[in-house]
């Protein structure tokens, strides 16, 4: 191979005047394309994974940080329906306050209705009743109570529901996935 | 940029094929979507667990009733799992284990129910004694769910301790 002059190059592969000719006329292009395909690509994965774990349901339940609801694998999806909120501390009607849980004991309430409960549910009846005129009550309700509520205080909760005809009882929960559940599996 | 949605023309004056789809729309609306659906989700996923309830205190099926339906009944006790098929005796006991081997336990049990009651899907008639939380009779009803004994009704304590203790 004859030995030839070097000639101005870039670097020790690049020739200047290979440079040169693909930018014209040797000057610097001030226009750059940005590729925004993969941008694209990012954001439909988003929006598809925020799509699928998108819920209505959290407008029917409020989680308050006094009511740690139980998990669990079975489960069915919530449906609008009064819903009665039992924490350690109290018990409330779609986001009121109702009565201190402390006071709710079977020897205060031997015949097993929770008084201020009662009238809660009984008004949401009969405005539900003068809104459906000539539709058959269903009597559901959903009792979302922390995980910690002893059954004493339950039980009068539910029997009171019983008392003013809801009869269709649900629990809140935390839906978890099947090797999460305590299932004796 | 990736704007401009017609063809330039080439320098032999014929139009070129290639064609550039304006992405910046599709942007903004991803964008948007986006900001949406972040302000709006929930990350708890919350649901029900069905079922019926015969715990008022008067409640009491009649006793001819009683005797023709085969009910599994269980009863949760601070100490025990107590559970039977109506009319059964003695009661099949699972005391109160740590938790896995407790589950497992109440788990075998209730299968062992379930396989000799008649009916395809019988009803299950649970209560618990006052101290037991919510979360234990939650448990025990996912159970019961999993292994399809779906007709969960809540019953009275007293009337079940009448039946199982």
């Amino acid at each position: 191979m004859p030995i030839t002059k070097p000639g101005k190059a870039l670097g020790k592969s690049i020739k200047l005047k290979n440079v040169k000719l693909a930018t014209g006329h040797g000057k610097k292009g001030v226009e750059a394309d940005l590729n925004i395909t993969p941008m694209v690509d990012m954001l439909t994965m988003i929006v598809i994974f925020l799509l699928m774990s998108f819920s209505a349901s959290g407008e029917i339940l409020f989680a308050t940080k006094d009511i740690v609801l139980p998990p669990a694998y079975h489960t069915t999806e919530l449906e609008r329906a009064p819903v009665v909120a039992v924490s350690r501390a109290t018990i409330g009607f779609e986001g009121q306050f109702v009565m201190n849980a402390s006071d709710v004991t079977e020897g205060a309430y031997p015949d097993w209705k929770l008084t201020p409960l009662f009238t809660y549910l009984e008004a949401e009846r009969e405005a539900w009743t003068a809104a459906h005129s000539g539709e058959e009550f269903k009597g559901d309700v959903i009792i979302q109570s922390d995980n910690e509520v002893p059954f004493s205080v339950l039980k009068l909760v539910m029997s009171t529901c019983a008392k003013a005809k809801y009869i269709n009882t649900n629990f809140a929960i935390q839906q978890i996935g099947k090797s999460e559940a305590a299932l004796g599996i | 940029m990736s704007g401009g949605g017609s063809p330039a023309p080439s320098k032999s004056g014929k139009k070129s094929v290639d064609f550039t789809v304006n992405l910046i729309p599709t942007i903004d609306l991803m964008s948007v979507l986006i900001s949406f659906l972040l302000i709006t989700a929930v990350w708890t996923q919350l649901a029900r667990i069905a079922t019926d309830q015969a715990i008022s205190q008067n409640t009491s099926a009649p006793p001819q009733q009683k005797e023709k339906e085969k009910n599994v009944n269980i009863l949760v006790t601070a100490d025990e799992a107590v559970m039977n098929i109506t009319g059964d005796r003695p009661p099949k006991r699972v005391p109160r284990l740590p938790e896995d081997k407790y589950f497992k336990e109440v788990r075998s049990a209730l299968r062992g129910l379930k396989e000799r009651v008649p009916a395809e899907s019988p009803k299950v008639m649970l209560a618990a004694e006052d101290k037991v939380q919510y979360k234990n009779i939650i448990q025990i009803m996912d159970i019961c769910l999993d292994l399809g004994l779906s007709a969960i009704t809540v019953a009275n304590p007293n009337t079940m301790q009448g039946e199982l203790l």
